[in-house]
């Protein structure tokens, strides 16, 4: 079961930062419904955290609408390989790693939301079931707008968004009309949705002579034993493994000339504002229209926006080539382990001052809605990384590039062994912490995100070392 | 003109009444591009002339904003075209967190390459590649990586190859395998080149484009031919596009 859990992860385009992201996410959601949260929460209070949901879900929605799939790099347009589902070529490794992939972030969120309700247990099935049709309907969308020009995706978008945000309408049937208390209607609404996306998915595919079949080399059976380990689609596999795992956070510090890097510079800036405003408006509906029936909610609602849109705002600062797509995937995709080894905390010392102010914002949250000191703890820690690699970011637009990178290389060394230790240690402290307040929950997280960051953040040779013995052992 | 008149069934790249703008700027305007089935074609302009896009265009990765563009009679993105083109653009970028072999074996691999194992042995000792197939492609140097882009390129044996600038970053030697590989490979080619030594050697045919037109078609035979007394070839070509320059 392990490694097949294991094999679904590489086989798709799930980065190794968004897995941690979608973790955090789950963990921060479960230890705030565990602290200081009465144990009879009604599913109204649990609103905050399904508007993170549905302001994922948006986001996605509108990938699947205007990108090619969740991710189309220069080497793949390049080579003219096909994208999932663009031009009716549908290999089938790319449409099983794009539909497992959004599945699974709905499985881990759906997972989470069982964990938080795992006393009201119909409540749990409901919200589980929503997720997962949720997921498949994301799969069956990309496959049936494949065949749109852009000229139809957009009335169409128009519509699917309408139907998502009509719960603010008090739709009882919208899909996110959980947020306004009607609890079935919304998952009957969904289920609608579902039935009508799959049966037009399907339709798709079958009306259409399309690729539905594996790469034939890749599953080619070959004479030797030491045929088969060289490929029987292992390669291919860790091609993939390797680049999706690495490709996206390769970027190098920006700039090769004085105009070169005012032009990236203005592009990155304008984007990054773009999708900030963008996330900012749908979550500030979300939160305004949810009628949340107790302040303490809007704390991770605050605070995983923060961090969500720093990130965000972050990686689009340091793509080496900026696109709209590229953007959205570092919206989807949390390199934190990035920050951790390249960048951002070897600048972390020179630019200490930067998290002061960060931390007091977030203190005078976690003062005003009263949560616990896991959070408060939690956000600061995530947040420093990100809010210095901003400012460190900006700060290169009127610096010399050359003078920055060499600073770089000197500072790098020096601080490496330390600066890896501080987010796990930080984290685990936390964890001691809040295991003064409440042990359960304060164990489970801090093992849980200790355990997690040390192998896959500060661990990752390890990590890649473990990934390639298994493709050898043919587990893979 | 004797090559006109050699056996040509199939139209291989058919591009119609293309037109494409970048905002304000117009790149294509109603270039029209048809390339019998077996023809070498190169592709000549001077800077800006919209020799790339246009291989982008006929290769599918750009959209035009009017015309069409057939590869055998399907559509540039169609699974057929696809199979059957192979696309080597200026600033190719093979996937730089991968190693050689994983690079060939991956785009291979997608690209249902028949027996792939001996056409990357084939491939990597044309390019001279054997001691780096482990290397990243990040760690190359960038005459090492255009060799990896050239070698992806034709990793699927394509019918129809369309290159922009091939030689580019390579060393003498490897751009004479090349050449000879070229020769010797049957199929279609589509060449955009700014080097007309190298366009004769590739190639038995050429277009000039500039602005975005087409404003000279033949065979390289006839462009020789077009030169008054001792002027060279590149001397005609360069004659051709100021001649345009100045009409406009």
């Amino acid at each position: 079961m392990y490694l097949l859990i294991l094999r679904l992860l590489i086989r798709t385009r799930l980065t190794k930062g968004f897995l941690v992201f979608l973790i955090l996410v789950a963990f921060a959601d479960i230890s705030i419904s565990f602290s200081g949260i009465s144990p009879d929460r009604s599913a109204q209070t649990l609103s905050g955290s399904y508007v993170i949901a549905f302001i994922y879900y948006f986001i996605l929605t509108m990938i699947i609408f205007f990108g090619n799939g969740l991710g189309m790099t220069k080497p793949d347009a390049d080579f003219l390989l096909p994208s999932s589902v663009k031009g009716k070529t549908l290999n089938i490794s790319l449409f099983s790693v794009q539909l497992i992939s959004l599945s699974l972030i709905f499985i881990i969120l759906s997972v989470a939301y069982s964990f938080e309700l795992y006393h009201i247990s119909l409540l749990a099935a409901l919200y589980i079931l929503d997720f997962l049709m949720l997921g498949i309907i994301l799969a069956s969308m990309s496959v049936i707008v494949s065949d749109f020009d852009l000229l139809y995706r957009v009335p169409v978008f128009a519509v699917v968004s309408l139907f998502l945000f009509s719960f603010l309408l008090k739709f009882a049937y919208s899909p996110f009309s959980i947020l306004t208390g009607n609890l079935v209607q919304s998952t009957m609404g969904t289920l609608a949705l579902f039935i009508v996306t799959t049966f037009f998915a399907v339709r798709w595919i079958l009306t259409n002579d399309i690729y539905f079949k594996p790469p034939r080399t890749a599953f080619r059976k070959r004479e030797t034993f030491k045929d088969r380990i060289t490929f029987v689609g292992l390669n291919p596999a860790r091609a993939m493994f390797r680049h999706y795992f690495y490709h996206f956070y390769s970027g190098r510090p920006i700039g090769m000339s004085g105009t070169v890097l005012s032009v990236t510079n203005r592009y990155r800036l304008k984007g990054v504002l773009a999708v900030i405003a963008g996330i900012s408006a749908i979550a500030g509906f979300a939160i305004l229209y949810s009628k949340l029936p107790n302040v303490n909610d809007l704390y991770p609602v605050l605070i995983t926006l923060i961090i969500y849109l720093t990130f965000v705002a972050n990686m689009g600062l340091y793509s080496t080539t900026f696109s709209v797509e590229r953007l959205w995937l570092s919206a989807l995709s949390m390199p934190f382990h990035t920050y951790v080894r390249r960048m951002v905390l070897t600048q972390m010392v020179q630019s200490m001052v930067l998290e002061i102010p960060l931390a007091v914002v977030i203190a005078i949250l976690g003062f005003i809605y009263g949560t616990g000191l896991f959070p408060l703890l939690l956000a600061v820690l995530i947040l420093t990384p990100e809010a210095v690699a901003i400012m460190s970011s900006l700060s290169i637009v009127s610096a010399q590039p050359q003078a920055w990178e060499n600073a770089i290389m000197v500072r790098r060394v020096g601080l490496k062994r330390a600066i890896y230790l501080l987010p796990y240690s930080g984290i685990m402290l936390s964890g001691v912490l809040m295991s003064i307040l409440n042990p359960i929950a304060a164990a489970m997280e801090a093992a849980v995100i200790g355990l997690v960051i040390y192998f896959i953040v500060t661990r990752s040779k390890y990590w890649e070392g473990m990934m390639s013995k298994l493709t050898e052992k043919n587990y893979i | 003109m004797l090559l006109l008149e050699t056996n040509y069934s199939n139209e291989a790249i058919s591009a119609i009444g293309i037109v494409k703008s970048f905002k304000e700027r117009k790149a294509l305007s109603n270039l029209n591009i048809s390339i019998p089935e077996g023809r070498r074609v190169a592709l000549l302009g001077p800077n800006g002339a919209g020799k790339s896009t246009a291989l982008k265009i006929i290769c599918g990765i750009l959209k035009p904003d009017y015309g069409e563009v057939r590869i055998m009679g399907h559509s540039p993105n169609s699974p057929e075209a696809k199979k059957i083109i192979g696309f080597l653009p200026e600033d190719a970028s093979p996937y730089p967190t991968l190693s050689v072999r994983e690079n060939m074996e991956y785009i291979g691999a997608i690209r249902e390459t028949d027996d792939l194992g001996s056409r990357i042995g084939d491939l990597v000792s044309t390019l001279g590649l054997s001691e780096y197939m482990e290397m990243r492609v990040s760690a190359l140097s960038r005459g090492n990586r255009q060799k990896v882009a050239v070698a992806l390129s034709l990793i699927h044996r394509p019918e129809i190859l369309v290159m922009d600038e091939p030689l580019n970053y390579l060393d003498i030697p490897t751009q004479e395998n090349l050449i000879s590989m070229f020769s010797e490979m049957k199929g279609t080619f589509l060449v955009s080149t700014h080097i007309m030594s190298i366009a004769e050697k590739l190639t038995d045919h050429v277009i000039i484009i500039s602005r975005g037109q087409e404003i000279w078609n033949g065979s390289t035979e006839d462009l020789r031919n077009m030169g008054h007394g001792q002027e060279s070839i590149e001397q005609i070509v360069s004659r051709l596009m100021r001649s345009v320059s100045s009409n406009s």
